[in-house]
């Protein structure tokens, strides 16, 4: 927690002096502290590397452009991490010609699943949690990815997302059951 | 409550595999550059360029540096120079030329 708070600090350190200063090393450093993650999200999102090429650019670029109004309100990573999902989700919008790809009308599951806990999803084997991801709707991985990985809060993703947070509750149950049954389906064994 | 989180670990994994390609980075820091030099160009030209265009409106050199001077008043200071504020529309106009050759 101590070196994210740090983390934190320069990073916020970097903004504040390249916005002052218009020093391009200073976006330089914060470039090179996110790119590996930025990317490797694009990847696993959007499957393709050219695809994941273009959409950091991109990412990087509207950072980039709005970093002024960036508030320090949030940490500099979640605006980060915010920026990459709207942009990875909408590339997928547009590929799949899909509305929404977390409508409500896209679920199948009733509202009353089976709660999974945190701990069965959070200690499965990697490469096992891997194929589950890649094996359940692109809607749910995302939403499993922001909570889990990137550790972000209810109110933080329905804000993303422009949900309420009642609704995001019950989409990340919803996820984590499909997960769950889909990990059942590919290692009946286990 | 147990440390592990495959999650993590998954995006550590990929960050591995799939290094970022040089071309992002050549593509982000050149556009930034350009960015900068045109905002830095913008900064030094624009005002000339609005005062250009202030003078071909039939202001003078002289009202020109005059507006620019209050500017240099410190906070809450009269400016001794300056008419008192009118009233209408003919005020509001004049006060957002001044706001702008201020800036």
């Amino acid at each position: 927690m101590g070196t994210e708070e740090n983390s934190k600090e320069q990073d916020i350190d970097l903004i504040r002096r390249f916005l002052a200063t218009k020093d391009a090393r200073h976006f330089t450093a914060l470039y090179r502290r996110y790119v590996g993650r930025v990317y490797a999200k694009c990847i696993s999102l959007l499957k393709e590397e050219h695809l994941a090429r273009d959409a950091a650019q991109d990412i990087f670029m509207k950072i980039f452009l709005n970093l002024g109004q960036f508030g320090e309100q949030a940490k500099f990573s979640t605006w980060v991490y915010s920026i990459t999902y709207n942009y990875c989700i909408d590339v997928i919008r547009k590929k799949k010609k899909t509305g929404d790809i977390f409508s409500d009308d896209m679920e199948r599951l009733p509202d009353m699943v089976d709660d999974v806990h945190d701990e069965a999803l959070l200690t499965m084997r990697s490469d096992r949690l891997r194929a589950v991801l890649d094996n359940i709707p692109v809607g749910d991985k995302a939403i499993l990815l922001m909570k889990y990985q990137d550790d972000l809060q209810i109110k933080e993703i329905a804000n993303m997302l422009d949900k309420t947070e009642s609704a995001i509750k019950m989409k990340i149950k919803r996820a984590k059951h499909k997960a769950q049954m889909v990990y059942d389906e590919l290692f009946p064994d286990d | 409550m147990s440390t592990t989180n495959s999650f993590k670990q998954i995006l550590v994994e990929d960050e591995r595999m799939f290094p970022p390609p040089p071309e992002i980075e050549e593509h982000v820091l050149g556009s930034l550059q350009i960015l900068s030099i045109m905002g830095q160009a913008m900064e030094l030209y624009i005002p000339k360029v609005f005062e250009m265009f202030i003078l071909t409106m039939g202001a003078t050199i002289k009202e020109l540096d005059q507006a620019s001077s209050k500017s240099e008043l410190p906070d809450g200071m009269p400016n001794p120079d300056m008419e008192p504020p009118t009233s209408g529309m003919a005020g509001m106009v004049d006060r957002s030329i001044d706001d702008d050759l201020m800036d």
